[in-house]
């Protein structure tokens, strides 16, 4: 028998550090037996040249919206118990993380799924910008992610488990 | 009577300013004709944002809107460049 509980969900933008053990604590859960995590983080290489440094711009309140609308996506479609992503902005160094995903849910597939799920509508729908510094002369550039690997409809798909999995 | 308009990233530098206000005509306000879609190729023409015309998304309140959609006094627009979170 499902022990179907309803979903605790937390999103923030944030200008400081990202929290691993604040996510850690949320998500726990005694109907979890699995937990995901996605960390995203500066690499110091793109296209060929050296990264110093990054720069996300944002639009806060629209974002925490967002996230909020994907994350109820996630919870109304897979059986989830808790949810918390948190996105940074404004300067970061190399090796610093700027979008986190922590996923509990009762099975490992649930959980895979929707980090997947959210980190792609993040990439399609967050309104955040990334300006990447490099080390050198050259000027800092705005990144296009204009080869996005999947579009709306593709993503819905993401959602779909498979029972046989359990 | 005003809408706020707020710009990020490029377009922001390409504007030179991250929000303004434009008013909205009584005329506008009870017609209902100020639609996102004619506030763009307003903004667009002031500004020369030509570039940005295939790509840009627009968000009315936070959401994700499309250029049919009407303006009120009080609404706040965004121009939303193509993102690049993660």
């Amino acid at each position: 028998m499902e022990n179907r509980v309803e979903c605790k969900i937390k999103c923030e933008i944030t200008s400081s550090p990202l929290d691993i053990s604040k996510a850690y604590e949320f998500v726990s859960d005694p109907a979890a037996g699995a937990v995901n995590l996605f960390v995203g983080e500066v690499r110091n290489h793109h296209n060929g040249k050296s990264v110093e440094k990054l720069f996300y711009d944002c639009y806060p309140e629209m974002g925490e919206s967002v996230l909020t609308e994907i994350c109820q996506t996630v919870a109304a479609t897979l059986p989830l118990c808790g949810i918390f992503v948190q996105h940074r902005y404004g300067e970061l160094a190399i090796g610093e993380s700027s979008v986190l995903i922590m996923i509990s849910s009762g099975h490992r597939d649930e959980s895979f799924k929707a980090c997947r799920y959210i980190i792609e509508r993040i990439k399609l729908d967050l309104p955040v910008w990334k300006q990447e510094f490099y080390l050198g002369e050259e000027a800092p550039l705005w990144v296009k992610c204009q080869h996005h690997n999947h579009h709306q409809a593709d993503l819905e798909s993401l959602l779909v488990v498979e029972q046989e999995s359990r | 009577m005003k809408i706020k308009i707020r710009y990020f990233a490029m377009i922001k530098e390409a504007v030179g300013q991250a929000e303004e206000w434009r008013a909205i005509t009584a005329d506008e306000q009870e017609s209902g004709e100020l639609t996102v879609g004619k506030l763009e190729s307003e903004l667009f023409a002031r500004y020369s944002l030509e570039q940005f015309r295939h790509t840009v998304r627009f968000a009315v309140n936070h959401q994700y809107v499309d250029r049919s959609t009407k303006l009120q006094a009080g609404d706040e627009l965004a121009l939303i460049t193509p993102v690049s979170g993660g």
